[in-house]
């Protein structure tokens, strides 16, 4: 590739943000504001507290993939030794570099399981057998996830029924957690084998998640950092070493942390895809917001020579890629579960409104995620001119984070059993909230160093960088 | 003395054989990127057509500079993809919905989610035979021929020198002038190239 030699490093570059307090007071009200009202309707009702763990839960892990998706564009970008994305590398670190807020606002999902009420997590009730359907617990033992009928259904003449206590529940009167009974396959899970989904276990896990979340980002923003001052090329070597692990472990704890934090929901309930479900759209909400940020920091006037229009489509192509792979990866579990039929795993796909047969209020929930996170940013993104307006990729950037809640309320709240769709104020509380403390942390992270790595090696080469299709 | 008047008919003959290799267009050789990026604008600005740039590795920006439209080949893939989408959809429909009925697990005859894979790859299939074949003929390959190939100069169009050549073609052409005005645009050699 040939460069022409006048675009070397320019020096009249902003890249020292400015907006950092301004930002971290709106974010802070946001927090406060949010939180505070939030817990204050968590009060009241027969289970205080249920609706808002939900709630929290959902804005908990909307923030949560767009910090792990930056962490994974971080980290590709030095596995592959990127040369174009040195530009933008600052603020994709600076947003995983949230992770350790995100670890301390998991504090009341953890102390939701240590109280073992079930509120969130149904599983997380104490071990107790009267709590769970007769016989289940001899046939968890033994490794089955059937139980010999109960002496009423034989004496009905049922035959030999597969527990299924989700499938066939009535879904129009609110639940509450005192009667929830767990079923064979679930008590499983939860006391014999692995003992997955036993409490401590699972806050172990949470724990070491966060942690090894956490240490990845703010290792990497050090070091970033660390080469501002020094230039030496060294520390890009270093990086690039530790990317290809720390891409595994995140790989690793990424799929674990979906599976604990959202699959269990439903504790009956498996998908194999769940993990890569997640992923897909971490990556594409976080390079949404990548190009958001980007986007809004040209606009008040910042690193207006380090990033250019090139850099722009490479990250619309990213959006585009990951808008489909999320599309394969979604339709995926969604037909796999559908052509096996089989009882256990289509009972949560029936509960999330994808039966055709038996639509429930979460079946416009899934039709809008269909179209609005698949086939319409699909369409929208393919074009090459699309990639290359500003304005225009913007929007779909916003588009994009929009779906991706949208996304992460249809994966929790049908958890909520028998209240239907039904948003309350406290999920809008719940989202200004947790999104306030985002804001802060990263308005923080934004001011305390340069917007862009300024001595990086490859910084020549970010900035002559041109798309040649 | 009949030889004598014979020996000239040959002598025509061979002329004649000479006249059939014609001109076919000029070939410029330039040292480095800025020079054959300087050049090609030159020759853009004076108006010719048929012309090409050839060079060891892509120069960003060429396309620009000499003013080379957008490729279509886009929309003869989105075509392709959607030929295959469609056809994916009618096969299926046609061989599981009209043709064969089969009753496979209590589903219905033709239902889209067992579909999509198939509507799928069709699609991927069509979309990649468009893009390469596409690309083939767009570019008019494969090409056995060419007679820039006679240059003894231009096999370093592959190595370390940057090459213009303008066909005989182009309305602007004259075998002076043009020659005049790649020399002035700081070419190292000009050569004719006849076939």
């Amino acid at each position: 590739m040939s460069h022409s030699s006048d675009s070397t490093t320019r020096t009249d570059d902003r890249t020292q943000f400015a907006g950092g307090g301004k930002l971290f007071k709106i974010g802070a009200t946001m927090a406060v504001a949010g939180l505070g009202l939030a817990l204050i309707m968590g009060f009241g009702g027969p289970t205080p507290f249920r609706r808002f763990l939900f709630s929290y839960l959902v804005a908990l892990a909307y923030f949560l993939s767009l910090a792990l998706g930056s962490l994974a564009f971080v980290l590709l970008q030095h596995l592959t030794r990127s040369g174009w994305s040195v530009g933008v590398r600052r603020v994709a670190e600076n947003i995983a570099s949230t992770l350790p807020a995100l670890g301390v606002l998991a504090i009341p999902i953890v102390l939701s399981v240590m109280m073992g009420n079930g509120y969130l997590y149904r599983w997380a009730i104490p071990e107790n057998a009267e709590r769970s359907i007769p016989g289940a617990h001899e046939a968890a033992a033994k490794g089955e996830d059937e139980v010999p009928p109960a002496p009423a259904a034989k004496s009905a003449g049922a035959p030999k029924q597969i527990i299924q206590e989700e499938a066939v529940e009535s879904t129009d009167r609110p639940e509450n957690p005192r009667d929830f009974k767990l079923d064979a396959l679930t008590l499983m899970k939860r006391d014999f084998g692995l003992h997955w989904l036993n409490p401590w276990f699972f806050i172990l896990r949470v724990v070491v998640y966060f942690l090894v979340w956490s240490g990845i980002a703010v290792w990497y923003r050090k070091q970033s950092i660390l080469q501002d001052k020094t230039g030496d090329a060294n520390i890009t070597l270093a990086m690039q070493a530790r990317s290809a692990p720390a891409l595994v472990a995140l790989g690793l704890t990424l799929t674990f942390g979906a599976f604990d934090l959202l699959m269990s929901l439903d504790p009956h309930w498996y998908s194999t895809i769940f993990g890569a479900y997640y992923f897909a759209g971490c990556a594409v909400a976080s390079y949404a917001l990548l190009t958001l940020i980007v986007f809004l920091l040209q606009r008040s006037g910042y690193l207006r020579d380090s990033i250019n229009i090139e850099h722009y489509h490479d990250l619309g192509k990213y959006m585009f890629a990951f808008t489909f792979f999320y599309g394969y990866i979604a339709f995926s579990q969604y037909m796999l579960l559908w052509y096996a039929n089989l009882p256990e795993t289509t009972a949560w796909m029936a509960r999330h409104g994808a039966s055709t047969a038996h639509p429930n209020a979460f079946s416009g929930v899934i039709v809008t995620i269909l179209f609005c996170k698949i086939l319409v940013p699909f369409a929208a993104i393919l074009s090459r001119h699309v990639k290359r307006a500003r304005g225009v990729l913007a929007f779909w950037a916003v588009w994009i984070l929009v779906f991706q809640f949208v996304d992460m309320y249809w994966i929790v709240m049908p958890e909520l059993r028998g209240v239907g769709l039904s948003p309350r104020p406290a999920d809008l509380a719940c989202l200004v909230g947790v999104g306030g403390v985002f804001l802060a942390v990263l308005s923080r992270k934004m001011s305390a160093a340069s917007l862009r790595p300024m001595a990086d090696p490859r910084l020549p080469e970010t900035l002559a960088h041109v798309n040649a299709y | 003395m009949s030889t004598v008047i014979e020996e000239p008919r040959e002598e025509t003959e061979i002329a004649s054989e000479e006249e059939t290799t014609e001109l076919v267009g000029l070939l410029a050789e330039f040292k480095d990127v800025d020079s054959i990026m300087k050049a090609a604008r030159g020759v853009r600005n004076a108006g010719f057509i048929r012309w090409d740039v050839y060079s060891p590795f892509p120069i960003h920006g060429i396309d620009a500079v000499m003013g080379i439209k957008p490729t279509i080949l886009p929309w003869l893939v989105l075509g392709g993809g959607l030929s295959g989408l469609i056809g994916g959809l009618t096969l299926q429909w046609f061989v599981n919905a009209y043709d064969y009925q089969f009753m496979i697990s209590g589903k219905p005859y033709w239902s889209l989610p067992a579909n999509i894979p198939v509507i799928f790859e069709c699609t991927v299939l069509l979309s990649a035979l468009t893009a390469v074949f596409g690309m083939l003929m767009l570019n008019r390959l494969p090409m056995h021929y060419n007679p820039l190939f006679k240059s003894e100069r231009f096999r370093r169009a592959t190595d370390d020198r940057f090459f213009i050549a303008i066909d005989a073609q182009d309305a602007k052409f004259d075998e002076h002038d043009t020659a005049a005005l790649l020399e002035s645009l700081g070419a190292t050699a000009v050569e004719t190239v006849e076939d």
